[in-house]
């Protein structure tokens, strides 16, 4: 370049110019190529990387140790032909359908209750937001030996008071599955409860005092007004406890390894176990898209019929 | 029904509740103290003497020593890097106007988006091949990648509500940019920081499907493996003691930082949620 400029002194001016321009280009943008570009990198490499990647080694048969193969679809293929794979799909959706509703009608519930600003719900407040923070991996230790299906179990020798027969729980395949279900609820409501305690305090008090004018009672102004209002929290919290319920793992792992009789294999606890027990990462990848499509398909049927913006103000 | 009534129901309905939490918790603290055998056959008695040794069997053989403080150390960097990191970007693209601004943050956002599991096997193969897998570093790379996208927004949202008239006022005298980020903006922003180190921690701390697959060496692995390594073993050998024990050593610290941070952590959950 600078041999260049030197032999034809006209384009001299414009290359330093150019330099400059550089130069006050980096003094301006500095900033982003210091502290924004290095960390878009790391997320990517880490991130972004890694997910399209994996529909790549869905056409792949993939082992941890040796050369990859293409096989164009036939993890795909063997998805369609894979029963276990679909009593996957069913069982997860059969959790959402145990877990989804009682997560935010408890939610909702405990959040009437110390939204009444009597003494000491700031201490129940606390105490139901205590699961929310302690790991899964805890409270699936505590429930183990809640729901032992022998007779020392907890809930067996509460239940022998009432006389009732001890319950297998964790080791039957119909109840098994609530079970988690029920774990997953005591560990979430808390933070339901959360949303709609905002939800509850953004209410305008106009709305009750008109009510009372009208002469409604307690039950009718909690249907007929602080239900519907609550609609953008009831989307919201519907949203996020539904995808969240797609992704149980940790308790199903722990507590059942997928069993009894594969009743609480759900699809992620089947894509560890093909991925990384099998050691087919290829498929495990084709169920890690399975997974995604039926998500990204709930959130948009969500968004379509409960997402409508809602302003009361 | 009236007023007195229904706040004695309503009362009631909360001790009720709050009893489902805290009883198995007392319970199994009060069994953590007695050996196995009593916990078997008398589950309702209370200890005669404090049998301190299911501590020390969970926390040498059981690993949770290890764990506890392999924890401390991924979750403690973790958090400084995804805090430190996260502001930098956030400051970039929250004071700064370039052409590629609302790209880079749909691209953050896709992140907060898209589930972990998604990732899973092929970032295993990618951690492998960068000889990361079995390695606190490698873990810690993951984490904080991984936990950017809601620290990032968390921290736009924050710096956007700081005026820009003290940096102006700064850019004036003749501080740099990055100057001005770290000697005013950082100090302006230590609530938001202090909120977002504390989401995070409880996150990381708590995490375990990563930690259980890229971790496989057993003085590698993080608290929460730990114990549920614990958990599976007692199937085969029934040492109750030292798994209540390893549950009440690994629920004291979360019970200690939740007493410490309450108020943050529950009224900073809902950010985002409800719009005032």
């Amino acid at each position: 370049m600078e041999a260049r400029s030197i032999q034809s002194g006209k384009q001299a001016i414009p290359e330093i110019s150019r330099k400059d321009r550089l130069k006050r280009h980096w003094q301006k943008y500095a900033l982003i190529y210091i502290f924004l570009v290095p960390i878009l990198i790391h997320f990517a490499i880490f991130q972004l990387f890694p997910i399209a990647f994996s529909l790549y080694i869905t056409f792949m048969k993939w082992p941890v140790i040796g050369t990859p193969e293409f096989i164009a679809l036939d993890n795909w293929k063997a998805f369609f032909s894979d029963e276990l794979a679909w009593k996957a799909v069913w069982n997860t959706v059969l959790f959402s359908l145990y877990y989804i509703v009682p997560t935010m009608a408890l939610g909702l519930i405990l959040a009437l209750l110390i939204n009444t600003e009597k003494k000491g719900t700031g201490f129940f407040k606390a105490v139901f937001f205590l699961p929310v923070v302690t790991s899964f991996v805890i409270i699936s230790g505590i429930w183990a030996w809640l729901f032992r299906g022998t007779e020392e179990g907890m809930i067996n020798r509460v239940l022998s008071v009432f006389g009732a027969e001890p319950q297998l729980f964790l080791s039957n395949s119909s109840q098994a599955l609530i079970v988690l279900a029920g774990l997953s609820i005591f560990k979430v409501c808390g933070s339901t409860m959360i949303y709609y305690y905002a939800g509850l305090k953004s209410i305008p008090h106009e709305f009750y005092e008109a009510a009372k004018i009208d002469g409604a009672n307690g039950w009718h102004m909690f249907w007929r007004v602080t239900f519907p209002l609550l609609l953008p929290i009831h989307f919201y919290v519907a949203v996020i406890t539904t995808i969240g319920s797609f992704q149980i793992f940790d308790s199903a792992y722990l507590l059942t390894q997928g069993g009894p009789n594969h009743s609480t294999t759900t699809l992620v606890y089947y894509l560890y176990r093909e991925g990384f027990t099998n050691l087919r990462l290829g498929y495990a990848s084709v169920l890690a898209y399975i997974l995604f499509f039926i998500i990204f398909a709930i959130s948009i049927i969500q968004r379509k019929y409960f997402g409508k913006e809602v302003s009361y103000k | 029904m009236n007023r007195a009534t229904r706040n004695l129901g309503s009362h009631l309905l909360l001790i009720l509740c709050s009893l489902l939490i805290l009883l198995p918790v007392l319970w199994v603290f009060i069994n953590s103290l007695k050996p196995s055998a009593a916990i078997l056959l008398e589950p309702f008695s209370l200890p005669t003497v404090p049998a301190l040794d299911n501590y020390v069997r969970a926390w040498t053989d059981g690993g949770l020593g290890i764990g506890f403080l392999n924890s401390i150390f991924v979750t403690v960097i973790t958090v400084f890097f995804i805090v430190i990191i996260s502001a930098m970007a956030a400051y970039a693209l929250s004071r700064k106007r370039f052409r590629f601004r609302i790209a880079i943050q749909n691209t953050f956002l896709t992140g907060l988006m898209l589930p972990t599991f998604l990732a899973m096997a092929p970032l295993f193969l990618l951690m492998n091949d960068l000889g990361l897998v079995n390695s606190h570093l490698g873990l810690i790379a993951v984490y904080v990648a991984y936990s950017l996208p809601f620290t990032i927004f968390m921290l736009i949202a924050f710096f956007n509500q700081i005026p820009h008239t003290l940096e102006e006022a700064a850019t004036i005298d003749g501080c740099g940019p990055i100057k001005a980020f770290w000697k005013i903006m950082l100090p302006l922003a230590k609530p938001g920081l202090i909120s977002a180190a504390i989401f995070n921690f409880v996150g990381i701390w708590n995490e375990y499907i990563l930690a259980l697959i890229l971790l496989s060496d057993d003085p590698l692995k993080t608290l929460p493996v730990k114990l549920a390594n614990i958990m599976m073993r007692q199937q085969y050998h029934t040492d109750w003691g030292a798994l209540y024990a390893g549950i009440v050593l690994s629920f004291i610290p979360v019970v200690i930082f939740y007493l410490i941070f309450q108020r943050r952590l529950i009224e900073g959950s809902t950010a985002g949620a409800v719009k005032e």
